[in-house]
C-alpha cells in the first residue's frame, strides 16, 4: 500500500506543476468540520482560518509547507532589533473596488485582539506589537516590545478587513455578507451555518484569478458519508479521508489521494507537577504520590509505547513516528532526536527502579472525535502500557467536552496522562514549546496549554534567549536545543505526526499543506 | 368478555386438555409447560435463549480470551479476517555496521529489540560486506536463516533510520518516513550504497515480519480494531447485555409492579398521583430520557442499569394496575379484607400473585427492549466503558470499517444481538398466548 502512496505522492508533485489553465468550473468541497464563523478576526482556529483564507489576505501569506510567502505587504525587514518595516502591495483593491492602504492594516491589527465573545482570539498574535507608525499609504513600521524575531510568521495569520466596511461591524455583519469584503482570491457568495459557504472568483485578484468559478464548501462531519459524497460525485473533493479506507481508496481508480505531512503532532501531556495527580493511584485503589514527577517513570512511559505499532496498526500507515515536536524540514527541529524505540523491558526496570515494581494504575483520558483514530490510539496506548505493569483505564470524550477538562481551573488538569495534538500555526519550532512547555506565564504568552505543569529552568532561558534571536541560524539551534532538553526531560510524550489525505475526483488534485487546511487554491487539475 | 383469570389460590379445574383420553389431574404448571410446547418456534427461541443465556453464563470459563483484560491481545492483530490465526511480533535487530574492510563478510552484532517466541526469527543471522564497485563503495547484507528454508517465510521487512546519504538497491522508501519496505526477493540482492566521501557510522534497525502464525490460536470470528477476539468479546458482550437487561427488567418490575398495584388497590388520590407520574414519565421518548440520564452520572455498567429502570418502571406501573383493577373487585380480595388481613398483606399475598402473569409477558417483551436499548446508548458511545465494550459498543467500534470492507466487526455482534432479542421475543410472545385468560381453552 505504501508503495502505492509513494507513487501517488510524487505524481501529485508533478501533476501540481503541469496544470494547466483549463476551462473555469465550479467545484464543491466536503470539509470534516465546520467554521463558526467568516469573520477573519472571530475564532483563531484552523477550521475558520482555512476559509477566511479564501476571501481576505493577510499582510504575509503562509505556501503549502507554511513557508512566508508576500502577500498584501510585498517586503518586510527589521530596521533595527524592535522594529520592522513593511512595504505593502500597490494598487491592490477590496472586493466592493475600494484601495488597499497602511490604514487598513492599522485597522485590522487594532480589531484582531479584540472581537467580542471570541472563543480563541488573535491577542497573542499581534501582542508583541506596542506601536504601528503610518509612514505612507504603502509604508508601515512595527514597534516591538523587545527583539521579536516571530512578528513575520504571527501576522501571516491576521487577515486583514477594510476600514471603509469594518468600522464597526461585529462578527454578525460578516456572517451576513455585509462586511465580510476583502482582498483575497473568492468573494463570499453566502454563508448558511451547518450547510455551505459559496464563495466566487475574484476577477481582480492581484495574484491572478483562481481557476474555479464558484466553489461550494459543505461540512459533512460523518467520514462514512463524506467519503459516499465523493464516491456518489456529490462533491469533487474531501478533506480527513479515514484512514481505514485509504488502502481501498488507493486502488480504486474513481478516487485520487493527495497525501502530506502534517505540522500536527500527537503527544501525551503528563503531569509533572502536582504532588498527588487525579486518576492515578496503587493498583489496590490507594492514594499514591504523583509517580510521574520522577524522571524514570515518565521514560518508562515513554518507552513502553510501540510507536511503530501505533502508526502500522491503528494509523494503518498512515503517519509518521515522532520523537520531537515537529517532522524533519520544519524550523528549529533538531537532528540529535531519534524516535524513542519499543522497549517493554526497560520500562519495567526503570518502573522498578523508581520503586513501582509491580507498577501503579492510571486512567488516560482523550477526546474521541478531534484527531484521526484518536480513540483507538488512546486504546491502543492503554494497552501497551498495561502490558509493562500500569493498569490502564481509558476515558474518552467528544472534544467539547474533554479540552475544558483537559486544560482544568487553577488547580491544573482532571486528568494526569492525556492525548492531545499541536499543529505548529507559525510552522516552526517555537509555537509549541512556548505553547506546551515553557513554564506557565500567561503575561508573556508562555505555558498557555501546558496542561503537565512541566518546568525547566534551564529549557525557559534557552527558549527565552531563542525568542530574543533576530539571527535565523541561531535561533534554530536555540531552539533545537531546548527541543533536546525536554525530550530528555520527558516534558511530554510524542507518538506520532498526523499525514493528512485529501481525496478527489480522478482528474483533480490536492497540493498537501502541512497546516491541514484545504483551500480551493490548492485543488488542481490533475495531468491524466 | 369478562372471562377472568382463575384465581391461583383456587383449586385447579378439571383438564382442560382435550387430547387426555382419560380423566386425570393435571398440575397447573405441567398445563403450562404443554401449552406453551405447542409452538414450535417458541420452544426453538427458548432453546437458542438457553444457549445464549448458557454461553454468557459462563463466558469467563469457555471464551478464548478475556476481551476485558488489555494486556490478553495485542495490537498487531488488529483488523484480522475471521478464521485468521494469531501473528507473531516483528522481530526488531537494532544493527551497527562495524568497520568494514572490503571484500572481508562481518557477522553483525544484531542487538535485539523485542524478545519473543517466534520460532522463525530465533535462528536469523546478517552480516555485511563491504564492497567497492565501478558506482561506488556499497554495503552487501546478507540475511541468512537457520533453517535455511525458513528464509522463504519472511514476508516483509522494513528497515528503518538509515543515516541520511546512503540509499539501498532494492526496496520502497517510504513517501514520508526514513523507511524502507523489502519483500522477500529484495533481500537477494540488498546492498547500502554508500554517497562519494561518506563514512558516518551505519546503524538502523531492521524489522521482519513472517508469515508464519500461531496455529495454536484461530480468531473465529476474526478481531476488532484493537486486535481482540471478536468471538471472546461477543461472548462477553452477551454476557453484558443480558445481565443488563435482566437486572434493569428486575428492579423495573419490581417498583413498578408494587406502584401499580398500590394505585389499584388504594384508587382515588394515590391512583391518581401515581398514574399521572406514569403517564409524565410515558410521555418522555426512552432514549432521550436515558441520554439524559446518562450524560449526567456517565458511564459505567450500574448507571446503565439505572437509566434503564427508571426508563422502563412505567410500563409494569401501567400494566399491574390493569390487571389489579381486575382482581381488586373479586370476591375473594373482600373475603381477606373482612378477615381483616393488613393491606401488605393483602397486596402482596393476594392480589399480586393474580396479576402476575400480564406483568411476566411485559417483563419478557421488556427485557428485550432493555437489551436494544442498552445497545443503543452503547452505539452512541455513552454507555459502556470503551474497554468494555458490549454488543452495542462492538457494533459501534466496527461501523467505521464497513466501507473498507471489513464488516465481521460490526456483523457479528449485530447478529448476535439480532438472535438474542429474536429469541426472547418468541420466548415472550408464546408465555401471551399461553398466559392470556381469553385465549384460555
Amino acid at each position: 500500500m505504501s508503495k502505492r502512496l509513494g507513487t501517488l505522492a510524487v505524481g501529485i508533485a508533478a501533476a501540481t506543476f503541469a496544470a494547466m489553465p483549463a476551462m473555469a468550473e465550479d467545484i464543491t468541497i466536503a470539509l470534516a468540520s465546520e467554521a463558526t464563523s467568516v469573520d477573519p478576526h472571530f475564532h483563531n482556529t484552523g477550521n475558520n482560518n482555512q476559509i477566511v483564507t479564501h476571501i481576505f489576505d493577510a499582510l504575509i501569506n503562509q505556501g503549502s509547507n507554511q513557508e512566508l510567502l508576500p502577500g498584501l505587504a510585498v517586503s518586510w525587514t527589521p530596521n533595527d532589533d524592535t522594529t520592522w518595516e513593511f512595504r505593502l502591495r500597490e494598487g491592490v483593491t477590496f472586493h466592493d473596488g475600494s484601495p488597499f492602504t497602511a490604514d487598513d492594516v492599522v485597522f485590522s491589527l487594532e480589531r484582531a485582539p479584540d472581537v467580542p465573545d471570541s472563543p480563541s482570539s488573535f491577542a497573542v498574535s499581534v501582542a508583541s506589537i506596542t506601536e504601528m507608525t503610518v509612514v505612507d499609504d504603502y509604508t508601515i513600521r512595527f514597534t516591538t516590545d523587545g527583539p521579536y524575531p516571530l512578528l513575520p510568521n504571527d501576522l501571516s495569520i491576521v487577515r486583514i478587513v477594510s476600514r471603509e466596511n469594518g468600522e464597526g461591524a461585529t462578527t454578525a455583519d460578516y456572517n451576513s455578507g455585509e462586511a465580510a469584503i476583502g482582498t483575497g482570491p473568492f468573494t463570499l457568495v453566502e454563508y448558511v451555518p451547518g450547510d455551505r459557504i459559496v464563495l466566487a472568483a475574484n476577477d481582480d485578484y492581484w495574484g491572478g484569478r483562481p481557476e474555479w468559478d464558484q466553489v461550494t464548501f459543505r461540512p459533512i462531519t460523518s467520514d462514512p458519508a463524506r467519503l459516499a459524497a465523493l464516491l456518489s460525485g456529490d462533491v469533487d473533493v474531501i478533506g480527513n479521508v479515514p484512514t481505514q479506507d485509504i488502502s481501498q481508496l488507493a486502488d480504486n481508480p474513481d478516487v485520487r489521494l493527495s497525501q502530506g505531512v502534517s505540522n500536527r503532532v500527537i503527544y501525551l501531556h503528563i503531569d509533572s507537577r502536582r504532588d498527588v495527580t487525579p486518576l492515578v493511584s496503587a493498583k489496590d485503589g490507594s492514594e499514591i504520590p504523583n509517580p510521574f514527577l520522577d524522571l524514570r517513570v515518565r521514560q518508562a512511559i515513554s518507552m513502553a509505547i510501540d510507536r511503530n505499532a501505533i502508526v502500522e496498526q491503528v494509523m494503518e500507515g498512515i503517519a509518521i513516528p515522532a520523537g520531537q515536536l515537529l517532522p524533519e524540514g520544519f524550523f528549529g527541529v533538531s537532528e540529535n532526536i531519534d524516535v524513542p524505540q519499543y522497549d517493554p523491558d526497560g520500562a519495567q526496570a526503570l518502573l522498578a527502579e523508581a520503586g513501582y515494581p509491580d507498577g501503579f494504575a492510571l486512567t488516560i483520558a482523550g477526546p474521541n472525535d478531534r484527531y484521526i483514530n484518536d480513540e483507538q490510539i488512546v486504546q491502543a496506548i492503554a494497552q501497551m502500557l498495561s502490558r509493562v505493569g500500569i493498569d490502564t483505564a481509558v476515558e474518552t470524550m467528544p472534544r467539547s467536552v474533554y479540552f475544558g477538562r483537559a486544560t482544568g481551573d487553577e488547580n491544573g488538569s482532571e486528568f494526569s496522562l492525556m492525548l492531545v495534538g499541536w499543529g505548529s500555526g507559525t510552522g516552526e519550532a517555537s509555537s509549541p514549546l512556548r505553547a506546551l512547555l515553557a513554564t506557565k506565564d500567561p503575561e508573556a504568552g508562555l505555558g498557555g496549554t501546558n496542561r503537565g505543569g512541566y518546568s525547566n529552568e534551564e529549557f525557559d532561558a534557552i527558549l527565552a534567549e531563542a525568542m530574543r534571536s533576530v539571527n535565523d541560524d541561531e535561533r534554530a539551534a536555540l531552539l533545537a536545543q531546548a527541543t533536546e532538553i525536554a525530550m530528555a526531560d520527558v516534558g511530554l510524550i510524542p507518538t506520532h505526526f498526523q499525514v493528512n489525505t485529501w481525496g478527489s475526483r480522478p482528474d483533480l488534485a490536492y497540493i498537501p499543506r502541512t497546516d491541514e487546511y484545504t483551500l480551493a487554491m490548492n485543488v488542481v487539475r490533475a495531468d491524466q | 368478555m369478562t372471562t377472568a383469570a382463575e384465581p391461583h389460590s383456587a383449586a385447579p379445574a378439571a383438564s382442560p386438555v382435550e387430547a387426555a383420553p382419560e380423566p386425570r389431574t393435571v398440575s397447573p404448571f405441567r398445563r403450562f409447560v404443554d401449552d406453551f410446547a405447542e409452538s414450535k418456534v417458541a420452544v426453538f427461541g427458548l432453546v437458542v435463549l438457553v444457549g445464549i443465556i448458557v454461553l454468557a453464563v459462563f463466558a469467563p470459563w469457555i471464551a478464548p480470551q478475556d476481551p476485558y483484560d488489555l494486556t490478553d491481545f495485542h495490537e498487531r492483530d488488529a483488523r484480522l479476517p475471521p478464521g485468521s490465526e494469531r501473528l507473531f511480533d516483528a522481530q526488531t535487530f537494532t544493527v551497527t555496521v562495524p568497520d568494514l574492510v572490503p571484500g572481508q563478510a562481518v557477522a553483525i552484532d544484531a542487538e535485539e529489540g523485542v524478545s519473543v517466541s517466534n520460532p522463525f526469527v530465533d535462528g536469523l543471522t546478517v552480516s555485511a560486506v563491504l564492497e567497492e564497485t565501478s558506482d561506488g563503495r556499497q554495503i552487501r547484507l546478507e540475511v541468512a536463516a537457520d533453517p535455511a528454508e525458513a528464509l522463504g517465510l519472511l514476508e516483509a521487512a522494513q528497515l528503518e533510520d538509515l543515516p541520511r546519504g546512503p540509499t539501498l538497491t532494492s526496496g520502497e522508501k517510504h513517501a514520508f518516513r526514513n523507511l524502507w519496505t523489502l519483500t522477500a526477493e529484495d533481500f537477494q540482492d540488498l546492498a547500502i550504497v554508500l554517497p562519494e566521501g561518506f563514512d558516518d557510522e551505519i546503524d538502523f534497525r531492521l524489522r521482519l515480519t513472517t508469515s508464519e502464525t500461531d496455529p495454536g490460536f484461530t480468531y473465529w470470528l476474526g478481531t476488532d480494531a484493537q486486535g481482540r477476539d471478536m468471538l471472546s468479546a461477543m461472548m462477553y458482550g452477551l454476557r453484558t447485555s443480558l445481565s443488563v437487561g435482566v437486572m434493569s427488567g428486575f428492579f423495573a418490575l419490581l417498583i413498578g409492579m408494587s406502584l401499580g398495584l398500590t394505585a389499584a388497590y388504594f384508587g382515588g388520590r394515590v391512583d391518581s398521583l401515581i398514574m399521572r407520574i406514569v403517564d409524565l414519565q410515558l410521555g418522555f421518548p426512552t432514549i432521550l430520557v436515558a441520554l439524559m440520564l446518562l450524560a449526567i452520572l456517565g458511564r459505567g455498567v450500574d448507571k446503565v442499569i439505572f437509566a434503564l429502570i427508571i426508563v422502563q418502571w412505567a410500563y409494569y406501573a401501567r400494566t399491574a394496575r390493569s390487571a389489579a383493577l381486575v382482581e381488586r373487585r373479586k370476591e375473594y380480595i373482600e373475603a381477606a379484607a373482612c378477615l381483616a388481613l393488613s393491606t401488605r398483606r393483602i397486596i402482596f399475598r393476594h392480589l399480586l400473585p393474580n396479576c402476575l402473569p400480564p406483568v411476566i409477558v411485559v417483563g419478557t417483551v421488556q427485557v428485550a427492549n432493555a437489551i436494544a436499548l442498552e445497545a443503543t446508548l452503547s452505539f452512541l458511545g455513552i454507555g459502556l466503558p470503551l474497554t468494555k465494550p458490549s454488543l452495542g459498543l462492538l457494533i459501534s467500534n466496527g461501523f467505521d470499517y464497513l466501507l473498507a470492507g471489513k464488516y465481521w466487526i460490526s456483523v457479528y455482534p449485530g447478529v448476535a444481538l439480532l438472535i438474542t432479542i429474536v429469541s426472547i421475543n418468541l420466548v415472550g410472545d408464546q408465555l401471551r398466548d399461553v398466559l392470556n385468560p381469553r385465549l384460555q381453552r
